[in-house]
């Protein structure tokens, strides 16, 4: 099976100068500057088929939007190979270029002043696409995205949600096979997110595009993401399936009580680690193989109205990843 | 050259969007007129070498049309744009950003041709002592002036925006590079009224051919050995800077992708 994206022990490595605050810092660093490494990218390996979607995870600086840019081809690496659609990135190719996409949720690309039909026709310009193709992709796009009335406004005047429509249909417009998407949903409400995600799940499944993306909103990888990579440090930590790592993460499930009788907490405890409980609820956190061995018992000590057993918001077990640093090395 | 027409569009719609600020822009471009009005006043005591009233009046109103067709402001977008990380975005498409920069750069000629041609051709029947040489080959060469005057501008200024790749205010030299451009190049005062040594080296930087050159022309100036000379000098230097140019975009973009785009 060939791999759509390969890299193999890719490191990005910035120099950054120092400068201590105030006047005499700015002097001093003037005159002789300090330098130091910042390690973004440190030794990372990994490839990915056609058509999957991967999820990129990592708390702030860890290195996900350098490892997004020396992909795209903007970065070239400090040492390590980076193969996209059989280039290397950062020859940049037009060919290449044509296969690709990169979209920021916090920067802009559409021509600000004008409506966004205008960078449309750049685009096409640009992207050398044909008048079929392009009313092809057009049409797709507007019945996706919901773009009717959205097209002929200035993109200044357009709402936040409104505007990234446009910028996922401009950075879409090209059909590109492989998506490089930096926090596609920052900054939108719930259902606009939403309306994204769905979007690029539509997109995947009909042209068979790679999708490789960061985001904050854990709804996104859980609902987008079968894969995920888990960068902390410059360093890739996981690699693998989103429910492994949660059952890595966290050997616990919980089974949510609701009862006819009151409960005392003594009586659970000896179960599992009580999380809450009121009068007639409580959550208990019960090792995963045991849960079912659990709930049949407390049918026979409780008068039960209803049970449900879950696995804890993967936002909880990311959380907990970070904090704890659960999987650094 | 499609792609070129495509941004060409879209930045000429800008400046519909926009067209009340171009005409205040255009109206901005007085500082030929306050050199006319200096070199007036001392010319009514006599003509200083050469260049009398009707002179002055020819050469400082050429200096303004040639300056509203050549004058390009699209490197404080470029600054902006190198800055807020927009240029990450043209590195990603398949079209080298000097198109879209040389077709924003040119979107408002149109706009200006349509202004001030039927104004100078007021100008040329009402106003006393204007006299240019408007027959149609030089015309012709007056134009093929203006292209090469045009393209060695942008050149310098995109190659001065390119700096930006290692520092962070290209626009500072932007202004020291402005200072020299309004000397050297005849903006400010005729190169003829310049002392000899200093007259004959201006002629061969490049500076001549951006300003002092094509008004020369116009004004009917030159022999047509002259002619010829200044627009092979003037092409040359185009090819020049041409090449500078592409040698800084290489080294540019080496350091960008190094430390961080």
């Amino acid at each position: 099976m060939k791999f759509q994206i390969s890299v193999k022990q890719l490191s990005k490595f910035y120099e950054v100068h120092q400068k201590e605050p105030g006047f005499w810092g700015s002097l001093r660093a003037f005159v002789s500057r300090t330098y130091e490494t910042v390690r973004a990218v440190e030794d990372v390996s990994f490839d990915i088929r056609e058509g999957e979607i991967v999820g990129f995870l990592g708390p702030n600086g860890a290195g996900k939007t350098t490892a997004l840019k020396v992909l795209s081809g903007l970065l070239f690496p400090t040492s390590g190979e980076v193969s996209v659609c059989g280039f290397r990135s950062f020859d940049r190719k037009p060919e290449f270029l044509r296969q690709i996409t990169l979209v920021m949720g916090q920067k802009n690309q559409l021509i600000w002043d004008l409506p966004a039909s205008e960078s449309f026709l750049v685009n096409r310009a640009v992207y050398e696409i044909s008048h079929s193709d392009y009313l092809d992709s057009m049409k797709e796009l507007t019945e996706l995205l919901d773009l009717g009335g959205v097209l002929n406004k200035q993109v200044r005047k357009l709402s936040l949600g409104e505007r990234m429509k446009c910028e996922l249909a401009a950075a879409l417009l090209h059909r590109p096979r492989v998506l490089f998407l930096d926090e596609p949903t920052i900054g939108l409400d719930v259902t606009m997110q939403a309306r994204v995600r769905d979007f690029l799940l539509e997109y995947n499944r009909r042209h068979g595009a790679t999708i490789l993306l960061t985001s904050h909103y854990m709804a996104d990888v859980v609902a987008l993401c079968k894969r995920v990579f888990v960068i902390d440090h410059g360093h890739l930590v996981y690699d693998g399936d989103l429910e492994a790592l949660v059952e890595r993460i966290s050997p616990v499930k919980y089974i949510r009580l609701v009862t006819h009788q009151p409960i005392g907490a003594a009586d659970l405890s000896r179960f599992g680690e009580l999380r809450s409980v009121e009068a007639f609820k409580a959550t208990l956190a019960v090792p995963r193989e045991r849960t079912s061995a659990v709930a049949a018992q407390l049918f026979q000590l409780l008068a039960i109205e209803d049970v449900t057993i879950e696995d804890p918001e993967v936002e909880e077990i990311i959380g907990r990843i970070f904090t704890e640093r659960l999987l650094s090395k | 050259m499609k792609k070129f027409l495509a941004e060409f569009r879209a930045s000429w719609n800008l400046i519909i969007e926009y067209r009340v600020m171009v005409l205040i822009w255009m109206l901005t471009i007085v500082l030929p007129l306050i050199m006319l009005a200096v070199w007036l006043s001392i010319a009514e005591k006599g003509a200083v070498q050469g260049y009398d009233r009707s002179t002055f009046i020819s050469y400082y109103l050429a200096a303004l049309v040639v300056r509203n067709f050549t004058g390009m402001w699209f490197i404080w977008e470029m600054d902006s744009e190198m800055r807020l990380g927009a240029l990450s975005f043209r590195l990603l498409k398949p079209m080298d950003p000097i198109v879209h920069y040389l077709a924003y750069a040119c979107s408002s000629k149109p706009f200006r041709v349509l202004i001030l041609g039927p104004a100078s051709i007021v100008a040329l029947v009402f106003l006393p002592g204007l006299t240019w040489a408007v027959d149609p080959l030089n015309i012709a060469v007056f134009v093929v002036s203006l292209a090469g005057a045009l393209l060695i501008l942008f050149l310098m200024q995109y190659t001065i925006g390119l700096m930006g790749f290692w520092i962070t205010r290209s626009l500072s030299v932007n202004d020291a590079w402005f200072f020299t451009y309004s000397l050297a190049s005849g903006y400010l005062i005729p190169l003829d009224l310049f002392p000899p040594g200093i007259r004959e080296f201006l002629w061969y930087l490049p500076f001549r051919y951006t300003m002092s050159f094509p008004v020369e022309l116009l004004m009917g100036r030159l022999s047509g050995a002259e002619i010829l000379q200044g627009i092979a000098i003037q092409w040359v230097w185009v090819a020049a800077m041409y090449g500078i140019n592409r040698w800084v975009w290489r080294r540019g973009l080496r350091h960008y992708s190094a430390v961080g785009a």
